[in-house]
C-alpha cells in the first residue's frame, strides 16, 4: 500500500477513509456555549447574514466551454417594442433571479431553450432547491441594463420597479441558432473534457458545429491563439456578427 | 402562525444542531485564515432567514455551499478565482489528522497529496467536499449550485483524473 500501484486502493477511498468523525457530531445543549449563544442570537432575531447569502451563485452561463465561458457577446440587436418591452441584446443568455431586485440572492446564469419561454425555463428551479421548494410564484421576463434576459418573481411591473424592461413576449420554439450554437460548443467542448490546444483541431469542431446547426452565414475567427500561460482553446459566441471566435484560457480552469 | 413559528424555530434547531459541527470542521480547514465567527454566524442567519428553501435532504451541503461562499467573500483585495485556488490548493484535513484514526502510511500520504495537487481547482473542490465533508447526492450539488446529476458526473471524472494522477507515480 506503500506505492500507487494498479491493485492500490482508489486514492478517493482512500482519503474518504480519514474523513474525522467529528462532522457528524449532534451537538446537545451545552455542548459548545458559544454554538449555543449563536443559535439563541439567531432565533432573538439579532444575527444577520454578512451579505454573502444563499447558496452558491452561479454568475457564468450554465453551460460552459471546457472550464471557460460561451460569451454571449451582444446579440440581435432588435429595438425595444414600445417604451416598457424590450428585446435582449443578449439573445442566447438567461438569468433566473430569486428575488425581485437586481441584486438578488441567488442568480442562475445559463443558455436559453429556445424551445420553452425563459419563464418556463426558471420555473423549475423553484421545485428543486435551486431557488426554493414550493413552487414557482408568478414569473416575469424582464431584459436588464446589460441586455441579458432576466426571470424574477412578479410582473412586468416589477421589471420596471427594479430598474429593468419588461421583456417583449417570446413565442417557445422561435428558432434561435446563436443559442443552438453556444449549447452545441458546450456539448462539444464538456464531452472533451480536456485542453483543447490545438487551433486547428479547434476550428475544425466549431465550424462543424456551425454545419450541424444549419447556421448561414456563420464563420468562426480565431481570436486569441492560445499561449504557454493560456495552452487551452475556449470558444465565444457574437450573435450580433453571427461569429464564433476562439480565445484562450490556462489549464485546469 | 403561532404553531408555524413553532415548527420553524423546531426546524433549525435541528439543522443546527447536526450541521454545525460538519460547517465549523470545513470552515476550519479550508479557510484557515477568515473570520470562524463571521463566517458561522452569516452562513447559519442565512439559512434561519432562507430556511423554506432549503431541502431536507440537501441541507449540509447547502450550508456548507453559503459558508464556502461567506469565507471566499471575506478574503478581500484578491480576485474570488484566486482565492477558490489558494483554498483548494492541498488536501486540508478536517481537524487533526492524527485523530482520524487511520492506518495510511505517510508514503502514501505523500502519493495522495502529489495526486492531488495535480488536479484542476474545480477537482480538488469537489474531492473535498465529497471525501472530507461527506457529501454526496443533493449534498454535493446543493455545496456547488449544480444538480445532483451533474455533481455526481462532476465527481467521478474527478475521481477517475485523481485515480490516473496517482497511478502515475509508480511509473517510470
Amino acid at each position: 500500500m506503500n506505492s500507487p500501484t494498479s491493485t492500490a486502493p482508489d486514492p478517493f477511498e482512500l482519503l474518504s477513509s480519514m474523513r474525522s468523525p467529528d462532522i457528524d457530531r449532534y451537538l446537545e445543549p451545552g455542548d459548545e456555549p458559544a454554538a449555543d449563544a449563536l443559535l439563541a442570537s439567531i432565533l432573538a432575531g439579532s444575527v444577520e447574514p454578512s451579505g454573502a447569502g444563499g447558496p452558491p451563485r452561479r454568475r457564468w452561463p450554465r453551460r460552459v466551454v471546457g472550464g471557460a465561458v460561451v460569451l454571449a457577446v451582444a446579440g440581435g440587436g432588435a429595438v425595444a417594442a414600445s417604451r416598457l418591452l424590450a428585446e435582449p441584446t443578449d439573445t442566447a443568455s438567461l438569468s433566473c433571479y430569486s428575488d425581485a431586485s437586481a441584486e438578488p440572492a441567488i442568480q442562475v446564469a445559463m443558455v436559453i431553450d429556445p424551445s420553452v419561454t425563459p419563464a418556463q425555463q426558471c420555473a423549475p428551479m423553484w421545485s428543486d432547491g435551486t431557488l426554493g421548494t414550493s413552487g414557482a410564484p408568478e414569473l416575469a421576463s424582464c431584459v436588464t441594463d446589460t441586455g441579458i434576459t432576466a426571470v424574477i418573481p412578479g410582473t412586468g411591473d416589477t421589471c420596471v420597479d427594479i430598474g429593468f424592461d419588461e421583456r417583449a413576449p417570446t413565442e417557445p420554439g422561435s428558432p434561435n441558432p446563436a443559442a443552438a450554437i453556444t449549447n452545441a460548443i458546450s456539448d462539444t467542448w464538456s464531452a472533451e473534457d480536456r485542453c483543447i490546444r490545438d487551433v486547428d483541431e479547434a476550428v475544425a469542431m466549431l465550424e462543424q458545429i456551425i454545419a450541424d446547426a444549419g447556421a448561414d452565414g456563420w464563420t468562426v475567427e480565431v481570436l486569441q491563439p492560445p499561449t504557454d500561460d493560456m495552452p487551452c482553446v475556449g470558444a465565444g459566441v457574437n450573435a450580433q456578427a453571427k461569429q464564433i471566435f476562439t480565445a484562450a484560457y490556462p489549464d485546469g480552469h | 402562525m403561532a404553531r408555524h413559528s413553532a415548527r420553524r424555530e423546531a426546524r433549525f434547531d435541528g439543522l443546527f444542531r447536526a450541521h454545525y459541527s460538519s460547517v465549523e470542521a470545513f470552515v476550519r480547514g479550508q479557510f484557515p485564515h477568515a473570520d470562524l465567527a463571521e463566517v458561522m454566524s452569516s452562513t447559519f442567519a442565512t439559512a434561519w432567514r432562507r430556511l423554506d428553501d432549503i431541502r431536507v435532504e440537501a441541507e449540509r451541503g447547502w450550508l456548507i455551499g453559503v459558508a464556502n461562499n461567506t469565507a471566499l467573500n471575506s478574503i478581500r483585495g484578491r480576485r474570488r478565482r484566486d482565492a477558490r485556488d489558494e483554498a483548494y490548493r492541498t488536501i486540508t484535513f478536517r481537524g487533526p489528522a492524527e485523530l482520524h484514526d487511520h492506518d495510511v502510511p505517510p508514503e502514501t500520504l505523500e502519493h495522495l497529496s502529489v495526486a492531488f495537487e495535480r488536479l484542476s481547482a474545480s477537482d480538488r473542490e469537489i474531492i473535498q467536499l465529497a471525501a472530507f465533508d461527506g457529501l454526496t447526492g443533493a449534498d454535493l450539488g446543493a455545496a456547488l449550485g449544480v444538480s445532483p446529476g451533474t455533481a455526481a458526473v462532476r465527481l467521478h471524472r474527478a475521481r477517475q483524473r485523481f485515480s490516473e494522477h496517482y497511478r502515475k507515480q509508480d511509473q517510470p
